[in-house]
């Protein structure tokens, strides 16, 4: 008799068990920024008549995924020295006080305050953009691109698109020959053991 | 490149306000010495104009600056004071040079302010900012001593030459904006020389060099940290000045003056020169080869 009873609430423990961990939603996924797999290019008007490109090649940060967009975060980091646009004489000036000022602002940060689901597989993030010194709040599409595995590791990729003016963030030099709207593409790909 | 707006608002503007401030401030058809009256107005010619300059060609900067180098409009209202009053009062001797220490002190502390901050480590950025605050205020101390031993002419003629080549060699460093902030102050030195070369009163170069001085080497000192002016330039561009100290020579001042301001002019041009050379082969080596970008 004695024995039955244990057995039983046993059983009923680990029913009880099973059924409290099937309602419980699994914990976000952590992913650290791989700097040498995520890209950030942006484009910006010249003289009124080409889409020009540039890039910048050091991006650092984190991003979480859920299946619940309001679990979803991204924070990122990009190094203004890191500005490329192939020629060197281009971006010494980029680096002056007459754009972004690298050495007085050396940093880009994004920290995600809000996610959203937009359409299908597609996010609207809003975060603090910190730029040129100035903190203004944006909102980008966020698209997940896919999953891998590598070394032991699993990888997600995520990819931002978004605009901005740049004088709202106090870059208003030569607005005249350079567009004021920027155009920014990041694409993530981060990993977690 | 510099643009046809640049010149006309960055060096014409300043250059007609000045100007403006001069004639009434020297009244230069006077044939009576300045000191009955107007000393206030080379500072406050040079300042003003090269505000409004500022204010023209980058709009008005938010207070307090977000960028560093806009700072420099707000040191040249400040400058503008302290130099009226500085003309006006006559303070003089070691009290004049102990208060004229405040401003290179404050000027170079603002613009450097974010490297102190962001890179350096704190001796660094104390060692930097007192080294650079004193050589701000070595060079007023010898370019005002300088100028109130003449008649201020050829001092004048020498700063237009150095702020204008000055300019030139910042905008081959990368950066077009502190080039048009050196063209104002060209345009604006360049009124007080041609008033002073024209007008028949003897007019003073006081309180002027003060506001020049701690502008200049702002732009000098904010081209090599913020932009591309190699240290070299930087040297030359802010050692040119005072090779004006040439026409103090025994052999040099048995000259007559124009003479001995053809010599000055000439010491302080020359590593002008150098510098705009320098800048000109970095300049076209880096350029791609399909010209500009």
């Amino acid at each position: 008799m004695k024995t039955a009873i244990v057995c039983a609430t046993s059983v009923l423990v680990t029913l009880g068990s099973l059924a409290a961990s099937s309602g419980r939603a699994p914990a976000a996924d952590a992913y650290q920024v791989d700097p040498v797999h995520s890209s950030m290019v942006f484009s910006v008007k010249h003289m009124g008549a080409s889409n020009f490109y540039g890039r910048f090649n050091n991006i650092t940060g984190s991003f979480t995924l859920d299946d619940d967009p309001s679990k979803n975060s991204f924070q990122v980091q990009i190094q203004t020295e890191s500005v490329d646009t192939a020629v060197k004489k281009r971006d010494d000036h980029l680096k002056s006080p007459d754009f972004f000022n690298t050495k007085q602002f050396p940093t880009i940060t994004f920290k995600s305050t809000q996610v959203k689901k937009a359409d299908g597989d597609t996010l609207d993030v809003t975060g603090d953009l910190t730029l040129h010194g100035v903190t203004k709040s944006v909102t980008a599409k966020v698209t997940k691109t896919g999953t891998g595995k590598f070394g032991g590791r699993v990888l997600a990729g995520v990819e931002a698109n978004l605009r901005i003016k740049r004088s709202d963030f106090g870059m208003n030099f030569m607005l005249e020959g350079i567009g004021d709207e920027i155009r920014i593409t990041v694409s993530l790909e981060g990993g977690r053991q | 490149m510099l643009t046809a707006r640049d010149i006309v608002f960055g060096v014409g503007l300043p250059a007609i306000i000045a100007g403006v401030v001069l004639v009434i401030a020297w009244r230069p058809w006077r044939s009576q010495p300045t000191q009955t009256g107007g000393e206030w107005g080379g500072p406050l010619a040079l300042g003003v104009g090269f505000a409004v300059a500022y204010l023209t060609l980058l709009g008005r900067p938010p207070f307090p600056p977000i960028d560093s180098t806009d700072w420099l409009f707000f040191l040249a209202l400040l400058l503008t004071v302290c130099g009226v009053v500085d003309s006006l009062w006559s303070i003089s001797g070691w009290r004049r040079w102990v208060l004229g220490l405040a401003n290179p002190t404050l000027s170079v502390s603002l613009l450097l302010w974010p490297l102190a901050r962001n890179t350096w480590s704190q001796i660094e950025g104390v060692a930097w900012i007192a080294a650079l605050a004193a050589t701000v205020w070595l060079w007023w101390i010898a370019l005002d001593t300088h100028a109130g031993r003449d008649a201020a002419v050829s001092p004048l003629l020498q700063l237009v030459a150095v702020s204008g080549v000055a300019s030139l060699v910042l905008m081959l460093s990368a950066s077009l904006k502190l080039a048009q902030l050196g063209g104002a102050l060209t345009g604006a030195v360049g009124a007080s020389f041609v008033l002073a070369l024209v007008g028949k009163s003897r007019v003073s170069a006081r309180g002027t060099i003060q506001v020049f001085v701690v502008l200049f080497l702002g732009l000098v000192i904010s081209g090599h940290f913020f932009a591309s002016l190699t240290a070299l330039n930087a040297v030359l561009l802010g050692a040119a000045p005072l090779l004006t100290w040439i026409d103090q020579i025994p052999t040099v001042q048995k000259l007559r003056a124009w003479q001995r301001g053809a010599v000055g002019t000439t010491a302080v041009i020359l590593p002008c020169v150098a510098a705009l050379a320098f800048a000109t082969v970095n300049f076209v080596r880096s350029m791609p080869d399909y010209g500009e970008y």
